[in-house]
């Protein structure tokens, strides 16, 4: 790989040739807390970077605490970044005030995980997708809603009805409708199928690439669950309490996992097939991971790393393409940085 | 709303406070004679349908020999005004305090929560007979002391109701559709926290008609010789063991106010609180 | 794998809720047989079913939900005819219990060791309370809870997930019960956390000889931890078959239609062949099968009459009036 210095991971450095649609480096955000009588700080968010290009989807996986929602809203601005950059569509839009973003707000747009609770349980279907065009002052009708349903697979006789009456499944393309209705160019997903049942799950699975490949939309896909994602996603990156551990193509990264905490993670993957059960050949991790207000020094995954040496305990390791691995990855044992220690993103 | 009118107290509070409000607002209906206009011959004369009643006085006379119907009418009058009002006047300051504190949350919300809980430890009485003290008793005066009685519960529900709606995925979605705090509070937290004080302002009602009787019986509500609820009870006190008509009548049109509004409250919140039920 | 004499033996149960003359069916007519020592995935969607009809073993539906007919045999007596007395001896005692939510099955106010002491003397009110702490602090150092002792002492709130539901299983297990019911055990638990816990409940069935009862949504953890698997839809056992044969061959349309649909690493970008349709409300099953408005292969038959469990391979039940051959549409 060594062979190969000037072919970075796809659309990660080829800045002139792509104008990325969301640009976020060295994103911070952290939050005070209380403990009893002591007052700390939770990193939920540290030193954060990737681009995503004009259809492209870059997953974002971890556990749950690792920080990718909090990267969501962010992103979205539903908070506001404690340092760092968001850039979406060219604007940097890190510490705007809410009047100064809402004329930049059709451009990127937020689906949460729970369709029963993003949807107001009083408005009708009509009102909560043509909700975003009476905010934006839009003109909007009747047709132009029934459009949008019709593009998540809905049809136009759910106008009339009120939240209770739908399916989850329902909802969730409801939820998606809405969000397309002001013609952005950036979805951000945090776990849209993870509450889904699983029949209906493939559903939205597939009305979420139709619409990829049709209004050429990309994707900040928030999950835990790396089918979903493997299936999704151009390119991943892993969170491991705050940080992204690993980053690469769904390829690089789930085919030939290099960090030891993504190897854990496809490892703990459950099998698809009774016939291929054989946990001796699992990798299974000890302990849980620290809280984000405590933070080991050092790697952060040291205490539950089974390669662990003495220096992961003090030395941080930066997210950096390595002698051995084809695409970055934030673990010393994996090999020196290479390329004088290259921006991941930018 | 025809579903509402199905459930059966929600039905019956709502047509008896209308006939109630219909009679006081129409006191022609029952009887000619005006509520202050003295008979002194005819001082109290009992109800019609006991000995010494007539028909001229259906329910009797007081000591002055004013007509008890037109007095509990037009009595009436007063305290279901100053209780519609004041009750309404105290949800109108609840709901906006109440929405304010807890979609803003901080210092604001410290504020009223402090302020809430203040005034509840201060008595109020102290506070009514200070201010009729110093201002003199009159029927605005009544009305903003009523109102400013009663404005903690519809604040403290639409406060909480607020709050937790604050932290809905529906208003932070909102939020990321650039929607304005304004276009939030009313079209996503005003429908929800309306159907609670619905209730409640129905119970104030209630609450502060009972309220405004003390008051005037206490001489702190209308001058005499306005008839109140309250003040006809005060008139007569005295002849409770001669002429126990002078206070029933009024005082029955009073427990029925309240039986009817805490019916209504009471029908309204069991109607109402199936909103994220399925048909 | 059914051995000849089952530990619960579910027949023809039938639970209802609503007005007597029109009730929503919620169950309706399931058979479920577990041997000792077996693990079992029962898999179906929200609303199928499957939580309900194991509650009903223990006699913990919700309130509203009776059950109108059928039987749960648990060692030749019927727990849906037991009275009260006799279900509390059985919960906790013969079968154990394990929730998704730990945080909601732990009581805040009390030390976790004590939930342990708790279930160990209502069913043995001889045992002392020094003994039971013992016993608690044994229970607590096999599930892995590290530094027991002193954990025992602590609440749950300083507990973190994963420890929480190693906690509800140790309390699950304490009076070493033939049965370990375990509804979604790890639906609330992140994936490496979630190996630790089938590692435990293998354990249990593997030291112990504990049956385990899966109820789950996730095929992925069926496939790793049962030995046969029940799959239920709208209120009925579909299919209900050896691990290995339902995953490599399955009858039953739904079957089917959810192992294809499931997105994994090997199907990179492309689209899922995915279910189509809504899985239906309890109020408004479809007549007939209740899957043929979703079933690509549903005939006139289908619509009209329900089709009965039966037996299509060995010890492989499912419910289909449409004949697979063999291997096909997969």
């Amino acid at each position: 790989m060594t062979s190969l210095p000037d072919s970075p991971p796809r659309g990660v450095d080829q800045a002139p040739a792509s104008d990325p649609v969301l640009r976020v480096e060295r994103l911070r955000k952290t939050f005070p807390v209380s403990l009893g009588r002591r007052r700390t700080t939770l990193h939920a968010v540290d030193e954060v970077s990737f681009t995503i290009s004009r259809g492209e989807t870059y997953a974002l996986v971890g556990e749950s605490g690792c920080g990718k929602s909090s990267v969501a809203r962010c992103v979205t601005r539903l908070h506001e970044p404690t340092d760092g950059l968001v850039e979406v569509l060219g604007t940097d839009v890190t510490h705007l005030s809410r009047r100064e973003l809402r004329p930049l707000r059709p451009g990127f747009q937020l689906v949460f995980q729970d369709p029963f609770s993003s949807l107001d349980p009083s408005h009708t279907v009509a009102a909560l997708v043509s909700e975003p065009l009476r905010v934006q002052r839009r003109p909007h009708d009747r047709d132009l809603v029934a459009g949008l349903l019709a593009e998540v697979g809905l049809g136009p006789e759910l106008l009339k009805r009120r939240p209770h009456e739908l399916s989850g499944g329902q909802r969730q393309r409801v939820v998606i409708a809405r969000s397309l209705a002001l013609g952005p160019d950036l979805l951000v997903l945090d776990e849209p199928v993870a509450a889904l049942d699983a029949s209906v799950q493939a559903q939205v699975i597939n009305v979420l690439r139709d619409l990829q490949r049709r209004r050429g939309l990309a994707y900040l896909f928030i999950s835990h669950d790396l089918g979903v994602v493997a299936n999704l996603a151009d390119r991943i990156g892993v969170m491991y309490l705050g940080r992204i551990v690993e980053e690469g193509t769904v390829e690089e990264v789930l085919g030939a996992p290099q960090h030891p905490y993504t190897q854990a993670l496809v490892s703990a993957i459950p099998v698809s097939d009774p016939a291929q059960r054989d946990s001796s050949a699992r990798i299974r991790l000890q302990g849980e991971p620290p809280s984000p207000i405590d933070r080991p020094t050092g790697c952060s995954f040291a205490p539950r790393c089974w390669l662990a040496e003495d220096r992961c305990r003090t030395e941080t390791p930066a997210l950096v393409r390595r002698a051995g691995t084809d695409h970055p990855v934030a673990c010393l044992l994996t090999g020196d940085p290479v390329g004088a220690g290259r921006p991941v993103a930018g | 709303m025809s579903r509402l009118l199905r459930q059966p107290a929600v039905a019956v509070g709502l047509l008896g406070l209308l006939a109630l409000l219909v009679l006081v607002s129409f006191p022609g209906l029952v009887t000619d004679h005006g509520p202050n206009t003295q008979t002194l011959s005819q001082r109290l004369v009992p109800p019609a349908w006991m000995d010494g009643g007539s028909s001229e006085h259906l329910l009797g006379t007081d000591h002055l020999g004013r007509d008890i119907a037109a007095r509990t009418l037009h009595g009436g009058r007063v305290s279901l005004l100053v209780g519609f009002v004041a009750a309404t006047a105290a949800s109108v300051l609840g709901i906006l305090l109440g929405l304010v504190a807890g979609y803003r949350g901080g210092w604001v919300d410290r504020v009223v929560t402090e302020a809430a809980n203040v005034w509840l430890a201060f008595p109020f009485l102290v506070l009514a007979i200070a201010t009729v003290a110093v201002v003199g008793s009159d029927l605005s005066v009544l009305v903003v002391l009523l109102a400013v009685a009663a404005w903690v519960t519809p604040t403290a529900i639409t406060r909480a109701a607020t709050a937790s709606l604050r932290g809905e995925d529906y208003v932070h979605a909102a939020i990321g559709m650039g929607a304005s705090d304004t276009h939030i509070l009313r079209s996503h937290v005003l429908r929800t926290v309306m159907a609670p004080n619905l209730v409640v302002w129905t119970l104030t009602v209630g609450t502060l008609v009972v309220i405004e009787g003390a008051l005037s019986f206490l001489g702190l509500g209308v001058r005499p010789p306005t008839a109140s609820w309250g003040s006809m009870l005060n008139d007569g006190r005295a002849y409770l063991e001669t002429a126990w008509w002078l206070v029933a009548f009024p005082g029955a049109a009073l427990t029925l106010t309240v039986a009817l509004t805490n019916l209504l409250g009471d029908g309204l919140r069991d109607a109402l609180d199936v909103r994220t039920e399925s048909r | 794998m059914t051995s000849p004499d089952p530990l619960l033996e579910i027949t023809g149960l039938r639970l209802e809720a609503g007005a007597a003359d029109a009730p929503a069916r919620l169950v309706d007519g399931v058979d479920l047989a577990v041997a000792p020592g077996e693990v079992v995935g029962l898999v179906g969607e929200s609303g199928s079913g499957k939580s309900l009809t194991m509650r009903s073993v223990l006699g913990l539906l919700p309130s509203g939900v009776r059950a109108s007919g059928g039987r749960v045999g648990w060692d030749g007596e019927d727990l849906l005819a037991a009275s009260e007395p006799r279900l509390r001896e059985v919960r906790g005692g013969e079968i154990g219990m394990v929730y998704q939510d730990p945080s909601q099955a732990l009581d805040p106010l009390m030390r976790v060791g004590d939930h342990i002491v708790e279930t160990l003397r209502l069913h043995d009110p001889r045992l002392s309370r020094r003994a039971a702490r013992e016993r608690a602090v044994e229970a607590l150092a096999a599930v892995g809870v590290p530094d027991p002792a002193r954990r025992s002492r602590q609440y749950p709130h300083e507990f973190s997930g994963g420890m929480k539901q190693r906690a509800m299983i140790a309390v699950a297990l304490a009076n070493r019960p033939r049965l370990v019911i375990a509804d979604e055990p790890t639906t609330a638990l992140d994936v490496t956390i979630q190996a630790q816990v089938l590692d435990l409940l293998r354990t249990a069935r593997d030291e112990l000889g504990t049956a385990v009862v899966l109820i789950t949504h996730d095929l992925g953890l069926v496939a790793e931890i049962a030995d046969r698997v029940a799959v239920m839809y709208a209120g009925s056992v579909v299919e209900v078959g050896p691990v290995g044969e339902l995953f490599s061959d399955p009858q039953h349309p739904y079957t089917r239609g959810l192992l294809a649909s499931r997105p994994h690493l090997a199907a990179r970008g492309a689209a899922l062949p995915a279910i189509a349709g809504q899985p239906p409300l309890p109020t408004g099953r479809p007549p007939g099968c209740a899957f043929h408005p979703r079933c690509p292969l549903a005939g006139d038959l289908c619509v009209t009459d329900a089709p009965l469990l039966e037996l299509r391979g060995p010890d492989h039940r499912t419910a289909c009036h449409v004949p697979a051959p063999e291997g096909a549409l997969r």
